[in-house]
């Protein structure tokens, strides 16, 4: 389903789109906003800004061309910084300083390289396929790469996630990082990329670097933000594959990744609200206190490792199928080194919080059904995706039916 | 195809304002906004026909090119903006305590508006330059009129570096005049000689007075002091409007292909250098005033290479900076002071205003600030000067990091402890500013055929 809006400079025009990889991206957006949603409420600002981040990540989802998809995920950008400074400490205004000036660089390239494109090619729907000169592909991949937070530019992740309010930070884990993997997709949907040994190697590199900084990272929300910056390089690695499996199983690892890994920063930030815990070496024995919140980390901590049958097992084995089917022994090494290291920075949290004896007993602390339900949803949902793989209109098909349309 | 609504537009702001000495203080904004909704209404007819067909009017009945000649042409659209601005301008000033909106005030602010009229309308350069002197002493004086310190100092530099202008401008009409005979603009076109000292030196002396005018760096020392001492509502004409004339100047100038090289070097070094100083600054409106630097750089950057992307930017510039400096002036006056941390806290209409106005400054689209922008690094791109893309977008980065600090300065910074209980804007002046911010987005929104209209 198409539909295009206005011209809003010379021939190019904002461009509507409907179509099983926006779709799949829209409905993981919308449900992990229901899952955010509740918790103390934080005032008008930040309501408004939340309700504002969620459209205009719809309209990443639903953009049908490179026009509308660049203005959507610029807005979003801008449209996040007020939460991400949501405390008003000195250290949020430093992470927020940080982060605009990655985005906003991310952002330069990805118009200069629409701009390359555009003389080239002309409007750039998702629907066609065009020739472009490489220069062009290279900028917006360098673009779309600061959001995906691969290496050397991931640096206002391991920043701005740990400043923000829990639920915004599961939000820039789950999705906002994803817009960026989301915008490679749609290239490569459009374009004949050149060859792409170069994102092989960085986005290798930033699983497995990552991985090892994570494991090194006491502080639990950066320890977190780091396994984000290590799990969604997988994406990209899948792209640079080019086979149409890898590609689904990268499609579909950003639905089941948002919401592990948005599941694990809500219960960080229950553990800060409710235990005053905001590093892995005082958890010892906060399970005891939180066993309900403590159990949803566990699930999601195995799903995100990939322990069959959650869903995290399925994105990692469909990568690993598609991999092994092209041949790519090497990203294929990667990505199970990636969940050896997400195995290393997850199990000891895990091990730490139930067998470790709590530095001082008191009552169980596990938070009132309305915030403890989102994370269980969270934990059911990895469960459901992972069992319920295989049934037609669950993200894998539609991952599938998205792969099959960009063809690889 | 000739109205007299053509001569009414230069004359009604001009008549209402020589009028305003005679009527109570209590009447003076309302008249003031009379005339200048009257004088809107003449600009969007004259824009209106301008779609059949350009409009000229011989003044006095002498046929062009021996007569005074007006003409409404596509340049000339600018009149919209100008009136809209100034209309705004007023009510707005009513509620704040500068003395704008005196007679006095509303008389400077009615007859600039004229002299802008006649500029844009122009068709010859003896008259051009007639009332380029109208609204320069009118933007002077609007200056002058403010009471903050710094004011009459900061007037005086602009008179002076103004009158230097003025100067180069007309001696440089002279020689024009004398190469080629003519003084109406179409007829020396046709009349120009290929090249040669004298013509390099009328066109160079047009450019470089116009230069000035428009506030490009190193020409721009004047623009800082005079705009952040301003009061708000004049600040906005200033910024959005006046400097705009040395653009509009520009695009009149004969020949300036010759210049196109020193064009795209001056307007990259005013576009850099103004964002950067914007960086530095602590108070919003002189901030505000290096943006407008930065602005016009890239305006100057664009005569080069794409001159419709450069028409269509200070169409819209005008728009985003008026509301961008309206929504400064509303922060001021609740903070009662220059000191305005955390008045958006207790005001964020205004603060979302200021946010969009800050959009559509640094060129996201889908906001007017985009349309012109893009356009220009597409241009670039196409004359092969790689380069120049690459700073445009560069000093939109800058720019960006600006607004986003003024942001945090008024929205996420706790405000002193003497101010509590600010409340929102009055309506006065949250109207004139969400008209402007909406229209922002709504150029921004219809910029391919808007852009299409310009460049026909």
């Amino acid at each position: 389903m198409e539909s295009i809006l206005f011209e809003i400079v010379p021939e190019l025009r904002l461009h509507l789109r409907f179509d099983a990889l926006g779709v799949l991206f829209s409905a993981t957006a919308g449900i992990l906003w229901l899952l955010v949603l509740p918790g103390p409420r934080r005032g008008r600002r930040y309501e408004a800004l939340l309700a504002l981040s969620f459209v205009l990540t719809l309209g990443v989802g639903t953009a049908g061309n490179l026009l509308t998809l660049l203005m959507f995920y610029e807005l979003l950008s801008l449209a996040a910084w007020p939460l991400i400074i949501h405390d008003e400490t000195a250290e949020a205004l430093a992470a927020g300083r940080r982060y605009l000036a990655y985005v906003l660089t991310g952002a330069a390239m990805l118009l200069l390289g629409l701009a390359v494109v555009t003389l080239a090619a002309g409007d750039v729907g998702f629907g066609t396929r065009v020739e472009v000169p490489a220069l062009g592909i290279v900028l917006l991949l360098a673009g779309f790469s600061v959001k995906a937070a691969l290496l050397p530019v991931h640096g206002w992740v391991p920043q701005a996630h740990p400043i923000a309010p829990a639920p915004i930070s599961a939000l820039l884990s789950g999705l906002m990082v994803a817009t960026g993997s989301f915008g490679m997709i749609r290239l490569i949907q459009v374009m004949d990329p050149p060859p792409l040994a170069i994102l092989t190697g960085v986005s290798a590199l930033t699983v497995v670097l990552a991985g090892v900084v994570a494991t090194r990272t006491d502080h639990l929300k950066r320890r977190l933000a780091w396994s984000t910056i290590s799990q969604m390089a997988y994406v990209p690695l899948a792209i640079s594959v080019l086979d149409r499996e890898a590609l689904a199983g990268g499609i579909v690892h950003i639905t089941h990744h948002a919401f592990m890994k948005g599941g694990l920063f809500l219960c960080a930030g229950l553990l800060l609200h409710h235990l005053g815990i905001r590093h892995v070496s005082r958890m010892g024995g906060a399970a005891r206190r939180m066993p309900w919140t403590m159990g949803a980390f566990t699930l999601l901590s195995l799903g995100l490792i990939g322990i069959p049958p959650l869903s995290g097992f399925v994105s990692k084995w469909v990568i690993g199928a598609g991999m092994a089917q092209a041949g790519a022994w090497i990203p294929l090494t990667v990505l199970l080194t990636g969940a050896l290291l997400a195995a290393l920075y997850l199990m000891p949290i895990v091990h730490t919080a139930w067998f470790d004896p709590p530095p001082s007993e008191g009552p169980q602390v596990d938070p009132p059904p309305p915030t403890l339900i989102p994370v269980l949803a969270a934990a059911a949902i990895t469960i459901v995706l992972g069992i319920g793989a295989a049934l037609p209109g669950f993200p894998l098909a539609l991952a599938r039916a998205a792969a099959r349309g960009i063809g690889g | 195809m000739t109205t007299h609504w053509l001569p009414a537009l230069v004359a009604i702001p001009i008549a209402g304002g020589v009028l305003v000495p005679t009527m109570s203080r209590r009447w003076a904004p309302a008249w003031g906004f009379g005339v200048l909704i009257a004088t809107l209404g003449v600009a969007l007819f004259l824009t209106g026909l301008l779609r059949e067909d350009t409009v000229s009017y011989a003044v006095g009945g002498w046929p062009p090119p021996y007569g005074i000649e007006l003409r409404f042409d596509v340049l000339s659209t600018f009149a919209v903006p100008i009136a809209l601005v100034a209309a705004l301008a007023v009510p707005f000033a009513t509620h704040s305590n500068e003395p704008v909106t005196t007679p006095e005030g509303v008389a400077v602010i009615l007859v600039g508006t004229g002299g802008m009229m006649g500029f844009v309308v122009a068709a010859d350069f003896f008259t051009l330059f007639v009332f380029l002197e109208v609204l320069s002493i009118s933007a002077y004086g609007m200056v002058a009129m403010s009471e903050e310190r710094g004011a009459g100092l900061a007037a005086f530099r602009y008179l002076l570096m103004g009158t230097v202008a003025s100067i180069v401008i007309l001696l440089s009409v002279g020689l024009l005049y004398t190469l080629t005979g003519s003084l109406n603009m179409a007829d020396v076109g046709q009349r120009l000689p290929d090249g040669g000292l004298p013509l390099h030196l009328a066109i160079g002396g047009l450019a470089a007075g116009f230069l000035l005018k428009a506030a490009v760096f190193p020409l721009h020392v004047w623009l800082p002091d005079a705009h952040a001492t301003a009061p708000s509502a004049v600040s906005a004409i200033l910024s959005g409007l006046i400097v705009k004339m040395g653009i509009i100047g520009l695009l009149r100038t004969p020949g300036l292909e010759h210049l196109h090289e020193l064009l795209i070097w001056v307007g990259a070094a005013s576009l850099l250098a103004g964002a950067l100083f914007a960086l530095v600054q602590d108070d919003l409106k002189r901030m505000l005033a290096y943006s407008t630097v930065s602005n016009i750089g890239l305006v100057v950057l664009g005569l080069a290479v794409d001159r419709t992307g450069a028409t269509v930017h200070i169409l819209n510039h005008a728009i985003i900076k008026a509301s961008l400096f309206l929504a400064a002036g509303a922060f001021i006056h609740r903070a009662g002071s220059r000191r305005i941390e955390g008045t958006g806290r207790s005001m964020p209409l205004t603060t979302s205003a200021f946010a969009v106005g800050g959009i559509a400054a640094i060129g996201i689209p889908p906001t007017g600030g985009f349309t012109g922008k893009w356009m220009i690094v597409l241009g670039a791109l196409e004359a092969g000067r790689w380069g120049f893309a690459v700073m445009i977008l560069l000093g939109a980065v800058i720019l960006a990091l600006c607004y986003a600090r003024f942001v945090v300065v008024v929205a996420f910074r706790p405000s002193p402890a003497d101010r509590e209980g600010t409340s929102e804007a009055p309506l006065v002046m949250l109207v004139p500013i969400f008209v402007l911010a909406a229209l922002s987005v709504g150029v921004g929104i219809i910029g391919g055929p808007f852009a299409a209209f310009v460049g026909k």
